[in-house]
């Protein structure tokens, strides 16, 4: 019996503001001693009040932008109510049903190169809870609480549950990290808990969907700490529910955790009550109108996103569409990409101006050298990069195998130097590297020449 | 006349002039509080020594600077503030066991204001638990009584305070109100009780009832007074974000001589038919006098009262039972069964009212009529400035009244609850005395930020009255 | 006025998504002062409000915010001085687990 998946993912996404979403403490918290970065605001103290952080708001629009969201133009905060020790006020600030974006839409790729649009629900803004540590003193089980999380805005990102495989899932994840990192609003990194995740799963099946369209039940699966954990955790889901309507049994609606260390998923009994949040407006915030004219403003800050910068690499440097693909994933390194072209593009070497066709080629050269990890962005100035390749010398670079040979030789006929170097001596890299460049009578690169005899006395090594 | 039962501007001009030093008014307070506080029992915490202490202080301040009273408005006055309100390392309980031994590590922004002014914090005073009531007698530790005659409620929620100024146990005290608890308890206390326009004076640190009604205000013997403490309180607070951003006008009394035509509204339906014949007939006399100074009064048409009795209980509750709900013990207090009988029950129907299911039908619903409402004031508003109005239905009730009644508080405030579900400002005057020689109020609901006519039009009230200046006797 | 009594069930479920613990005589009690107070209720439905738009605010403030600037927090001693039970600066409970 084949059984369509069906997913929703629930992202949240913590912002890295200066401060917390109601309060003046510090945001981050992350090795920070217990309870140092509170107040009452978000201890939750009696008579404290909330007020919201406009940056936040700030970048949950932005996000929503980014995600082609309509953003609402009226919004407001509500009361989520449930009693749990991590949660100050027995109520969550979040927001319920006039959140500031709706609707939006993220277009991720399957490995077969094909894309599919997914949709967005919601993004919304709310407050994230104090921090549990589960521990024995003097043999009693007892559960510690740190604040210092509590209050630290939060954007959540619901999609509509139209993702049908873990590849599907953790592409949209990817994709959703991407554009965020993108923005610069969040590390959001999940293994830093700055980036979580919580799967809704079911099947659909004749069985599950008699009578309505989607199936009768979902089970949210939470705790899922990394990507790679996510095919995973979906992958056991998938099939322990299949075994259960297998049998003509509908799984239980229900929250589960995921264990990684033995991959599987266990149920976390949650009764159907509790779940009566019993949401009302917050009163001590008062709503929010005239969104629409904010997010044009908001459009107009708004960076180029991944998708736009591929296009456009494509189209300015005449990149292959791989090349492009994965000089933008990392927003610095794109950076550093067309910083090191707009140099290249400016500079006259000694010798000779760089010609027009050259250019093209030069740009390849840089791309490679930095896909293929040549140089190390964190290290070489995009100065030096393009002063780098207009050295005559590279033009003129030897074959590589000729020079490793060469290289071996050398080193083979310093072994003092080799010793020198391996005992500690650093200088004795750099004289080893002038001896090969007088060798090669000044047509060498330096900087390679130094990263491969390296390589080859890390080998050498006793 | 002893220092105790100055009024603030008294105390102001007295200290002023250094016809008496802080420390001998402060102390004039203690003994009359020493005096009568056990039959009163007004006061939850009495802070005597660190009183007079500071009291001494500001006595060196002074002889120093003498200029710096002109800083500090209220330099070396005491004055009692409700136990719902934060004050730094001095026990708050909001009247519950739950908070028997908490001191909260900040001060309310009301607090650091008076503070700021020079004013001496004496005590905090008793009220009904979290605020829910209209008697003081739902405070978890004791019953205040009324000083007119000790058999007696004071009113509530801000009894404590409303009983501390009606006895001259300080100079001035700070109230609360949700829907009555300054106006009722000034009322049956026979002294001055103004709630300002909802978001007029920060709600910063008194513990959250109805958070979009609550409103602090001052309980004085004057208007004079009131309008004093509100100079000093009001003000835009960036920690409360319902608070207002337009400040309020400066308000000099002095300036009124005569009414000049001003257009006061009766509201019929507020002139009940429970209404206790000695009420009305002090109100028929007060109407007397403002026409006297000037008004021309209008009967009017608002909402039947029952109307914003169902809204109110809806919305206070729901609100209630959310801000209820960060009392588990763990961070401060003593976990949920420590609860009064009073707490429980609002919890209760507020969690119902807003689960699912109900919200439609009840917390949405109200807060429909709740537009209603304020839309029916600011009809009314067009058609004259103020309304007048009684406070109460009845003057102060007997001990034990309130036992087992499940809906006293909002039966009670009948004739408050709309203005303050509209958010709008109103004072509570004495004008008369009823039944068992106990105070009869009057009150006057002014438009959404109008404290500046309101004020004005008490004040001359007072001017050609001596209801505030009578005293109980103790 | 039709004041059905809220049936005892009915009082225990909201006591628990209240996390209040009741006595026995309270349920008996708050079944009839809850339905009581509800009877009270049913008055709103006496008036329209088809075209009415709920109020939850009442001063008319609207796109109240703070910038986002730190502020000094409490002491790790200040948040903690509330409760009598805390660890090596971390508030404690018995564990929400068996």
């Amino acid at each position: 019996m084949k059984y369509l998946p069906i997913i929703g993912l629930e992202i949240h996404v913590e912002l890295r503001t200066k401060s917390k979403m109601f309060c003046g403490c510090p945001a981050y918290h992350f090795q920070v001693l217990p309870n140092t970065h509170t107040c009452p605001v978000c201890l939750g103290l009696p008579g404290a009040l909330p007020v919201p952080n406009q940056k936040a708001i700030d970048w949950c629009l932005l996000i929503g932008l980014a995600l082609n969201c309509e953003i609402q133009n009226e919004a407001r905060f509500d009361r989520k109510n449930y009693f749990y020790p991590d949660l100050p006020k027995g109520y969550q600030i979040s927001q319920y049903d006039l959140p500031f974006c709706r609707n939006g839409q993220l277009k991720i790729e399957l490995d077969d190169q094909k894309t599919k649009v997914v949709r967005i629900n919601r993004v919304h803004l709310e407050e994230d809870t104090g921090k549990l540590v589960h521990t024995f003193i003097n043999g009693e089980k007892m559960t510690l609480i740190d604040f210092n999380r509590s209050g630290v805005p939060l954007v959540e990102i619901v999609s509509e549950p139209e993702i049908n495989s873990p590849e599907e899932a953790v592409s949209y994840l990817k994709k959703i990290q991407q554009i965020i990192r993108y923005l610069e609003v969040s590390d959001c990194d999940m293994e830093k808990g700055s980036m979580r995740l919580e799967v809704n799963i079911s099947l659909a099946s004749p069985l599950t969907t008699k009578a309505s369209p989607l199936p009768k039940y979902k089970v949210e699966v939470k705790n899922i700490n990394s990507f790679r954990f996510v095919a995973k955790a979906i992958n056991y889901e998938i099939q322990r529910q299949k075994m259960l309507i297998d049998k003509g049994k509908i799984p239980i609606q229900e929250t589960r955790g995921f264990d990684e260390k033995i991959g599987k998923t266990y149920s976390q009994r949650q009764k159907e009550e509790s779940h009566d949040y019993r949401y009302f407006p917050e009163p001590d915030i008062p709503p929010f109108i005239d969104l629409k004219v904010k997010s044009e403003k908001l459009k107009r800050i708004l960076p180029e996103l991944p998708e736009e910068k591929i296009k456009r690499f494509i189209k300015d440097y005449g990149l292959l569409a791989t090349n492009a693909k994965i000089l933008a994933n990392d927003k610095k390194v794109a950076a550093y990409f067309e910083e090191s072209v707009k140099i290249l593009q400016k500079a006259k070497s000694k010798r000779q101006t760089v010609k027009l066709t050259e250019i093209k080629q030069k740009i390849k050269d840089i791309t490679n050298m930095i896909i293929n990890k040549k140089i190390d962005p964190r290290q070489t100035q995009p100065a030096q990069l393009v002063a780098m390749l207009l050295h005559k010398a590279y033009q003129n670079q030897p074959n590589q195998k000729v020079l490793l040979l060469l290289i071996k030789r050398i080193l083979s006929d310093n072994a003092q130097a080799v010793n020198d170097y391996q005992g500690g001596k650093k200088t004795a890299l750099e004289f080893l590297v002038g001896q090969v460049m007088r060798e090669l009578k000044g047509k060498g690169n330096p900087l390679i020449i130094k990263k491969l005899i390296e390589k080859l006395m890390e080998v050498s090594k006793p | 006349m002893t220092l105790n039962q100055l009024t603030l501007v008294q105390a102001q001009a007295g200290l002023k002039k250094k016809k008496f030093s802080s420390e001998e008014l402060v102390n004039a307070c203690l003994k009359r509080i020493q005096k009568v506080d056990e039959k009163i029992k007004a006061f939850l915490t009495l802070e005597a020594e660190a009183v007079l202490k500071k009291a001494k202080e500001v006595d060196k301040l002074l002889a120093k600077d003498e200029k710096i009273s002109e800083t500090k408005p209220l330099l070396g006055i005491p004055l009692a503030i409700k136990d719902n309100f934060c004050t730094k390392d001095l026990k708050t309980t909001a009247g519950s066991l739950v908070l028997s031994d908490y001191k909260p590590p900040y001060d309310a922004t009301v607090v650091k204001k008076l503070k700021e002014a020079g004013a001496i914090i004496i005590g905090k005073t008793n009220l009904d638990a979290w605020a829910h009531g209209s008697s003081t007698e739902t405070s978890q530790f004791f019953t205040t009584r009324n000083p007119w005659n000790v058999n007696f409620l004071p009113g509530g929620s801000s009894g404590g305070s409303a009983a501390a100024v009606a006895a001259d146990e300080v100079i001035g005290a700070i109230g609360s109100e949700t829907a009555g608890s300054i106006r009722q308890p000034a009322a049956w206390c026979g002294i001055t009780g103004l709630k300002p326009t909802y978001g007029r004076v920060s709600r910063y640190g008194l513990i959250a009832m109805c958070s979009s009604t609550d409103s602090p205000g001052p309980l004085t013997k004057s208007v004079e007074d009131a309008c004093l403490l509100l100079q000093i309180i009001a003000g835009y607070d960036l920690k409360d974000a319902t608070s207002i951003k337009t400040s309020l006008p400066k308000i000099n009394l002095a300036k009124f001589k005569n009414l000049n035509g001003l257009k006061l509204g009766l509201p019929k339906q507020y002139f009940l038919k429970e209404l206790e014949k000695e009420i009305n007939k002090a109100l028929l006399s007060a109407i007397k006098i403002f026409e006297k100074l000037g008004a021309k009064i209008k009967w009017v048409d608002l909402l039947e009262p029952k109307y914003a009795v169902a809204v109110y209980t809806i919305i206070q509750r729901s609100e209630v039972s959310s801000n209820l709900a960060r009392f588990d013990g763990i961070r401060y207090g003593q976990d949920r069964s420590f609860f009064g009988e009073e707490a429980k029950r609002r919890i209760m129907l507020g969690t119902y009212t807003l689960s699912a299911g109900y919200y439609e039908a009840y917390y949405k619903k109200a807060q429909l009529v709740r537009t209603l409402i304020m839309k029916d004031f600011e009809r009314v508003f067009k058609e004259v400035e103020l309304l007048l109005a009684p406070a109460t239905p009845s003057v102060a009730l007997p001990l034990g009244t309130t036992k087992e009644a499940a809906m006293f508080g909002e039966l009670q405030d009948i004739l408050f609850e709309a203005s303050s579900l509209a958010g709008l400002p109103a004072i509570s005057l004495p004008c008369g005395f009823g039944r068992d020689g106990l105070p009869v109020g009057l009150q006057i609901i002014g438009p959404s930020l109008k404290e500046d006519l309101i004020l004005p039009t008490a004040y001359l009230y007072q001017q050609v009255t001596d209801w505030h200046k009578k005293k109980p006797k103790l | 006025m039709n004041s059905a009594l809220l049936p005892e069930k009915e009082i225990l479920k909201i006591a628990r998504l209240a996390n209040l613990p009741l006595k026995a005589s309270e349920i008996k009690k708050f079944q009839k002062q809850l339905s009581e107070a509800l009877a009270y209720a049913a008055v709103l439905q006496e008036l329209k409000t088809e075209n009415q738009s709920a109020t939850a605010q009442v001063i008319r403030s609207t796109n109240v915010t703070r910038p986002d600037e730190v502020v000094a927090s409490l002491s790790q001693e200040e948040a903690l001085s509330g409760s009598r039970k805390a660890y090596k600066g971390y508030f404690k409970v018995k564990s929400i687990f068996k």
